[in-house]
């Protein structure tokens, strides 16, 4: 070894995500008189480079790594926009593009990889990009907004992730890859094929096995790109992403030894044949190749961090082993998965409805996995991965690798089974190393760790690319159960246990009064928090109706007058509108009850018609009114179902291709009056135009020329939140299934007031999770959901038409129990040929108002 | 400040209010919130207790059925509103949520138990034959000190509990 003594000045050239590995780490671990300085070529600090496709969609998607703050701190010299352009070996030193020399006595190469653009003629027209970094996705997002249609040359992780990107920005995108099937170098035939079919159903065009062999402009700009096999593609612009160069052109010119394909050779220690110089990352071949993955450059990183602070660490052969989420379609490789090796067995189950395909390989003997494909589903990679890496004996056979959905149906743990058997050896989090043993050692003894947050400040698991966080939530749950703790969240002082508990409690014991459930479950006799949440559940469970003695008591005030109250005490009034859809005669009603009342009168943005400034006396004669005229209750005023949007559909609109109006109707027929933990808004598209925004809705439904998509746990209000594409094409009878049981698991298991967006962000697994509980019916209850959601179903009445056939119940509909007449402080002004309430200085002084 | 006679004012019977929730009265142009606190089936042959898992213990005091009532006006949203609040209880005290805002108003008191420096005024209360009476002072600042407890005689009532049962 060339030093053991740490070195005092440190330059690294490049500030991508492996540079700012280095001097964090570097930086963290720093003996004192060590200065840091680093030069970067980008404008920016070092970001996710990984999600680059998220900047595509979003300029302002967060994806920075580092701060200049962080760096002050840290004693770190940040230069941006700043490229070294030579390195002088025997003055130790480097010169950067602003004439700047900087004095090293280690120097770190982290200069990454350039695009690789192939020599096809017309590559320098207007509207050819590359795709490695903001500049170049912010051009191509500039570039977009005036294009119609992309050419992304090159099938790779990299060129699915650009065109995935270009499609949601509504710019039609062809994927045209040399090889015979997408993703080459990680996925088999079937693999690949299963892919290409799940991204040509996302509107994705796909060209495989032939290649560019002109782009032909017009007027300096792309207009076509010709393929090989003789297809002409009408395009605006074209976007290399045919692969990545290392850059070692420093290295190769200050006289380090490179790879004669590209890179600067290093050594299992990460120096180059200068054993000052260390090499990281992309620009760096290890073992005869470079490696364009960000795990093995953190774990080069790392080893070059524990040589430059006197430690010792040693580069191994780097896995490339790797999960990623293309477009929404999760794919993942692992070790050996084409078998190459001729004793190994392979076992592949391929579901092409689903889309799902796995393909696991395995030593000759069963027990050991070797390597392993997954498209559409990496539920498994975790677990498999573990196998992988620890080398050991599988418990089990391989069939219950393959197939762990139907192992999880078995128990109620059956993944976290699956965690628990892996090896202490086995790595979690590939990005920063973290082994199930070192997780466990957080949650125990060594940290105090109980939830995924904790473990990724502890271990920084998770925090790299996110793929093992399903997993460490997996273990996270495995290890509080075998421990015997568990989370609280206790409800409030009266209830020592969550909201879902109290649901199961209500639901098992047959509960139907709150004084039964605190009698026997609670303590003390509840507040303005629990009494609300068990009187959502009852009616989740029970659908009694919320006016019943029983749990009037429960009622926030909205539920107790069947109304929405107003900042002066009167009520707004919302009868359900179907759709939006309302016949003249039904908008006449409406004007004559507003007229007859003097309400004021707002279009909602749930296409619904409010009537404002009712007295709570006034209520019942409005709504026999209303009802008399067709109209029932629409909820506005419950924690419940709202309504369903649409657009007008296929019936009107030229650009329809389903009746959107009719499935909205049918939709918010089935599902009114629902009474779940907060509201529920859902709205139907008749096409991609999207005129509906299910996007920013519970449940939100977009028509195709084939059937349905379907997308979930989306909000707008004050936290708006996409809604999750859940699945596609589906037909009505299967939509309603899964809607079904997809509201009935969020009403068992949400917390109290959650949202559907704020619950899905909890639900660990993610999308993935909801879509083996939903579709898969990993956890075996969906025949129990589909069940209690039409008992729900059958049992709806109109709340209203109910209060008025009940005299008790219309008894409370009055401003005082010991007068008629109406309340003298609400006060009434007309504005814009309507009224409104008084201000308190309109009125204040008509007003006696008692002090304490 | 000496007591004086205090003038009841029958408002309505205890079986017009439905248990745990209130009504408003309006007694001389006052708008008073009264609520009607805990059950009479909790309560058997005199001895306030509850089954547990099985078990009979004492319940808490809050079960035990009472009456009480506080200005309707919610200082806060400025609506006369809050016999439309929800009941509830903290650490044993008894309180109303504001159906506007929900800041909580100690039934006893009139004391805001998430603002101290807010008070609505109280009045006194009770069921006589099945009847709920309220009194209201003619001049509501003289009813209470600064401490905001009650200065009026309120006679105690062996039947019935009651917000004061003593001046």
């Amino acid at each position: 070894m060339a030093s053991a003594v740490p070195s005092r000045r440190i330059v690294v050239v490049g500030g991508g995500m492996v540079g700012h590995r280095l001097v964090e780490l570097v930086g963290a671990a720093r003996p004192l008189a060590t200065a840091i300085e680093m030069f970067a070529e980008e404008r920016h600090l070092a970001y996710d480079r990984v999600h680059l496709s998220a900047r595509l969609a979003d300029v302002g998607a967060d994806l920075a790594l580092a701060t200049p703050e962080g760096y002050a701190r840290a004693g770190i010299v940040a230069h941006t926009g700043e490229p070294v352009v030579a390195i002088d070996r025997a003055g130790r030193t480097v010169t950067t593009a602003r004439g700047r020399v900087a004095v090293w006595d280690a120097l770190v190469l982290a200069t990454g990889s350039s695009p690789f653009v192939p020599e096809v003629p017309g590559r320098d027209l207007a509207g050819c990009f590359v795709y490695r970094t903001f500049d170049d996705v912010d051009a191509i997002r500039a570039f977009a907004a005036g294009a119609d249609r992309a050419v992304v040359l090159g099938g790779g992780l990299l060129g699915l992730e650009a065109a995935g990107g270009l499609a949601a920005l509504g710019i039609e995108a062809h994927v045209v890859e040399l090889a015979p099937r997408l993703m080459a170098a990680q996925l088999d035939d079937a693999g690949g094929e299963l892919l290409r079919r799940r991204i040509e159903r996302l509107g994705v065009h796909t060209h495989v096995g032939t290649g560019a062999r002109a782009i032909a402009g017009a007027g300096g700009r792309v207009a076509a790109v010709e393929l090989h096999d003789g297809t002409t593609v009408a395009a605006d612009m074209v976007v290399f992403a045919a692969g990545i160069r290392p850059r070692d052109e420093l290295a190769r010119a200050a006289g380090l030894a490179t790879n004669p394909r590209g890179g600067v050779v290093v050594d299992d220690a990460c120096r180059t044949s200068d054993p000052d110089i260390f090499a990281i990352g992309e620009c760096a071949a290890f073992a005869g190749r470079c490696y364009g993955l960000v795990a093995p450059g953190y774990r080069m990183a790392e080893v070059a961090a524990a040589a430059l602070t006197g430690g010792d660490a040693r580069l191994t052969r780097p896995d490339l082993s790797t999960q990623l989420k293309l477009i929404g379609i999760e794919v993942g490789a692992i070790g050996d998965g084409f078998a190459e090796d001729p004793e190994a067995q392979v076992l592949t189950h391929l579901d092409r409805a689903a889309g799902v395909y796995r393909r696991l390989v395995v030593s000759a003997d069963r027990r050991r996995v070797l390597g392993g494909i997954l498209v559409g589903d990496t539920a498994a990679y975790g677990e498999w991965l573990g196998w992988y890496q620890s080398g050991a004996a599988i418990a089990g056979g391989p069939e219950e690798l393959l197939l762990p959905d139907r192992s999880a149906a078995t128990g109620s743990t059956g993944r976290a089974r699956g965690v628990a058997a892996l090896p202490p050896a086995a790595t979690i989090c590939n990005c920063h190393n973290v082994t199930k043993g070192a997780l466990c050692e957080a949650m125990t003894s060594g940290g105090g760790a109980a939830s995924v947050a904790d473990l990724k400040v502890l271990t920084r698991a998770g925090t790299g690319c996110g793929s093992c966080v399903s997993l460490v939530a997996d273990l996270v749950r495995a290890e509080l159960e075998r421990s015997g703790r568990a989370v609280p969240n206790h409800l409030c002082e009266h209830f020592a246990h969550s909201r879902q508990e109290l649901y199961h409690l209500v639901r098992v014991h047959g509960i139907r009064t709150f004084d039964r459930l605190v009698a026997g479950h609670g303590r003390g006799s509840g507040c303005a928090i629990c009494k609300p949440a068990v009187a959502s559940i009852l009616a989740s469970v029970w659908n009694d109706h919320v006016l019943d003695r029983g749990v009037l008591p429960l009622q926030d005030t909205n539920d107790r007058f069947l109304a929405n109250i107003q900042r002066d005490g009167t009520y707004s009034v919302v009868p359900r509108v179907p759709g939006g859809e309302i016949a003249p005669d039904q908008l006449i009603a409406l004007g004559q009850v507003a007229r007859t009342y003097g309400l004021y009168c707002k279009i909602t943005g749930g296409q619904r018609i409010d009537l404002f400034g009712a007295r709570v006396e006034q209520l019942p004669a409005i709504w026999a009114a209303l009802i008399a005229a067709g109209f029932e209750s629409g909820h506005a005023y419950g924690k419940a179902l709202r309504t369903v949007k649409s657009c007008v559909g296929s019936s009107w609109c030229r650009y329809g291709v389903q009746d959107s109006v009719g499935l909205a109707i049918r939709l918010e027929q089935r599902y009114r009056g629902l009474r779940s933990p907060h509201k529920i808004k859902a709205a139907v598209s008749g096409c991609a135009r999207e005129c509906a925004e299910a996007q920013g809705k519970d449940f939100g439904v977009i028509a195709t020329d084939k059937g349905y998509n379907l997308y979930l746990c989306g909000n707008g209000g004050m936290k708006p939140q996409h809604a999750q594409l859940f699945a596609t094409d589906l037909d009505e009878a299967t939509l309603i299934r899964y809607v079904d049981r997809f509201l009935m698991f969020y009403i068992r298991t949400a917390d109290r007031l959650q949202r559907t967006a704020s619950w899905f962000n909890q639900l660990e697994g993610g999308i993935d999770y909801l879509r083996r509980v939903v579709i898969d019916d990993c956890l075996g209850i969906a025949a129990e959901l589909e069940s209690e959601m039409a008992h729900l179903v059958t049992t709806y009445r109109c709340e209203w038409k109910a209060a008025l056939d009940d005299p008790d119940k219309l008894r409370r509909f009055r401003s005082f129990i010991n007068a008629e007449g109406r309340d003298p402080s609400i006060v009434q002004i007309r504005e814009r040929g309507q009224v409104r309430p008084a201000r308190w200085e309109e009125k204040a002084h008509l007003l006696a108002v008692p002090q304490p | 400040m000496s007591a004086h006679r205090t003038v009841w004012i029958d408002v309505c019977a205890l079986d017009d209010i439905c248990p745990d929730t209130g009504v408003c009265a309006l007694v001389e142009e006052r708008q008073i919130a009264i609520f009607r606190v805990g059950s009479r089936e909790r309560e058997r042959d005199g001895v306030r207790e509850r089954e547990r898992d099985g078990v009979r213990e004492p319940a808490p005091h809050c079960n035990r059925e009472r009456v009480y009532a506080l200005g309707n006006f919610d200082p806060k949203s400025r609506a006369f509103v809050l016999a439309r609040g929800i009941v509830g209880e903290s650490g044993g005290a008894l309180h109303v949520a504001s159906p506007m805002y929900k800041e909580r108003f100690a039934l006893a008191s009139g004391e805001c138990l998430d603002d101290p420096s807010v008070r609505v005024p109280v009045y006194p209360v009770r069921v006589r034959g099945g009847r709920v009476e309220v009194a209201v002072e003619p001049d509501p600042d003289r009813s209470m000190t600064r401490s905001g407890r009650v200065e009026v005689a309120v006679e105690p009532d062996p039947d019935r509990s009651m917000s004061r049962s003593e001046p």
